[in-house]
């Protein structure tokens, strides 16, 4: 379990805490979102889980090892995948295979075993048979798998995302959607930050941060069920989330809150 | 899109040079290189000759390619020739005589001696990059360098910084066209006026450019971080370049004909 207690971080120079007594778990096979407005501390909480950062006060713990342990950290760092949201700027290899097996190579791995990690890690982001392909030339969206791939092949109980979709179009966004699906049903615990609650919706929990602080945290339907709520911390609601939280105000009953507009159609005839 | 973009000058083509290991082909310019500092008369640098053409035939590198290094150091030959050949008022006999300006025969033959010697070494050398990837190139480098960690030479870190070179070269090259076309839209002209005028348009190009990959270095730092990089130190390979019999061979009779021909001719 990834264990935040009360963490908080102050940036040197900066007059308020980026991150203001933050607490947050996250398990094995768990998926959770975490919306939030820029500048929040969505990238800076993301940062303490795999010990790019350490806390001021309070303590961030991977699976019992405290991130501020030196010993453990190449342990802490290979359990939580790391993935950010320039799908350009986190490829380090001059093609696909190369920069699968970046994260082993530098653990060690012998050569036998990487092999079979990079093609098992980029089988599992649907790249099999790209392992020769220049990085400049996939998509974004391939791109972005690519990081995910490289992660992967560290074999990470925890993938940490941080806004990966947010330079992506819409086929790109689906395709790292139903790659991260994957993985937390085969037992991989997700932290997704993202700003479209929509992105959201399949998660297990959904963290709201607003200046430091965590100020909401439930299911994601709890948060559409609340436009205004959202509206306030910067959560953009799916359009079909505000029409029925609308009806509702206006007493039209329909079974709050609902994604597609086929379901809101129904409910309505009815 | 793809941007072509000439860097190194890898000639893509399948012979058994290409096939060789890049550390088999370091040694080998190596010999080749020692070789042709060994033989002292001409019978020497014509085998040494024999051996480039039959290189370059097998290397199946197209000629006008294989010699491109010798036509950009024309000048450096000519300048070679006329140092050996040229004398000023010399007191003993010469072949032609210009006023107080001689060509001298003895002289000559010289110059003639070191051009061509040049013209094989730059030949001969260049075949390694015309035929090895410039990843093939920094992997091979990192194994040859390797016994330099000794002295603390950061080896591992040197080739890691050529390779991620190699690996953005693409990526900066597109992200510059990219500012080139936007300046270009706002009014920027990239080929009018002088020599000064042009370097000053591509300032607004450049700015940006650097910028961009100021970020790019940082999100690449935290990346290699959370992928456990900490020096070369433990990394094994994927791609690990292994010299295969066939090398060991190639490597062990090309430099025993250097020997043999260096100490012969
Ligand atoms: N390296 C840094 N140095 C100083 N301040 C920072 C740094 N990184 C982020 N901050 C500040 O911390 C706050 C939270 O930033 P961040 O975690 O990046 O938020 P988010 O990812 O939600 O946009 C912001 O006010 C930001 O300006
Ligand atoms: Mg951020």
């Amino acid at each position: 379990m990834i264990d935040v207690r009360d963490a908080m971080v102050v940036y040197p120079g900066a007059e308020r805490p980026a991150l203001d007594g933050v607490s947050l778990t996250l398990s094995p096979g768990e998926s959770v979102a975490m919306l939030g407005a820029n500048g929040s501390g969505k990238s800076t909480l993301a940062r303490l889980c795999n010990a790019l950062l350490l806390p001021s006060a309070g303590t961030v713990s991977v699976d019992g090892m405290d991130t501020r342990d030196a010993e453990a950290l190449w342990d802490v760092r290979s359990r939580v995948g790391f993935v950010q949201q320039n799908p350009e700027n986190q490829i380090v290899g001059t093609v696909a295979e190369e920069d699968v097996a970046f994260g082993p190579e530098n653990l060690g791995v012998p050569a036998g075993e990487l092999r079979r990690r990079v093609d098992d890690a980029l089988e599992a982001v649907g790249l099999a048979g790209m392992q020769r392909r220049e990085p400049h030339l996939l998509s974004d969206g391939q791109k972005q798998r690519l990081a995910i791939a490289g992660a992967l092949a560290m074999r990470p109980a925890y993938l940490v995302l941080d806004e990966p979709t947010a330079m992506l179009d819409g086929t790109g966004r689906a395709e790292v959607a139903a790659v991260l699906k994957t993985l937390r049903d085969e037992g991989v615990g997700i932290l997704h930050i993202t700003h479209q609650l929509a992105e959201a919706a399949d998660a297990d929990r959904l963290v709201v941060l607003s200046e430091g602080r965590i100020v909401y945290e439930g299911t994601p339907f709890g948060l559409m069920g609340e436009p205004e709520y959202a509206g306030r911390y910067g959560v953009d609601l799916p359009h079909m989330a505000v029409l029925t939280a609308e009806l509702r105000a206006k007493g039209i009953d329909v079974p709050a809150p609902m994604l597609d507009a086929e379901s809101v159609v129904e409910a309505l005839w009815r | 899109m793809r941007v072509p973009v000439a860097f190194g000058q890898y000639v893509p083509v399948d012979s058994p040079i290409h096939a060789l290991d890049a550390k088999t082909k370091m040694g080998l310019v190596a010999a080749f290189t020692a070789g042709v500092f060994m033989v002292d008369g001409f019978p020497g640098l014509a085998v040494m000759a024999l051996v480039v053409v039959a290189t370059v035939a097998v290397s199946r590198v197209p000629w006008h390619i294989a010699i491109r290094g010798v036509r950009a150091l024309s000048f450096i030959l000519a300048f070679t020739l006329l140092a050996h050949g040229l004398r000023w008022n010399p007191a003993t006999v010469t072949l032609v005589r210009l006023g107080p300006l001689a060509v001298d025969g003895p002289g000559l033959v010289t110059g003639v001696f070191f051009a061509a010697r040049i013209m094989l070494l730059v030949v001969g050398t260049s075949l390694l990059t015309l035929t090895t990837t410039p990843v093939q190139l920094t992997d091979g480098l990192e194994r040859v360098m390797r016994p330099l960690e000794v002295v603390r030479f950061p080896a591992g870190e040197v080739a890691m910084m050529l390779t991620i070179a190699l690996r953005f070269i693409p990526t900066t090259a597109a992200e510059a066209e990219k500012i080139v076309i936007a300046q270009t839209a706002r009014g920027a002209r990239f080929d009018e006026g002088g020599p000064i005028r042009r370097a000053r348009a591509f300032v607004p190009v450049l700015v940006p450019l650097f910028i961009n990959l100021f970020r790019r270095a940082e999100d690449l730092a935290l990346a290699m971080e959370s992928r456990c990089y900490r020096g070369g130190r433990g990394r094994t390979r994927l791609n690990a370049s292994v010299m295969r019999p066939a090398d060991w061979m190639t490597l062990a009779f090309a430099t025993a004909v250097m020997i043999a021909v260096g100490v012969a001719l």
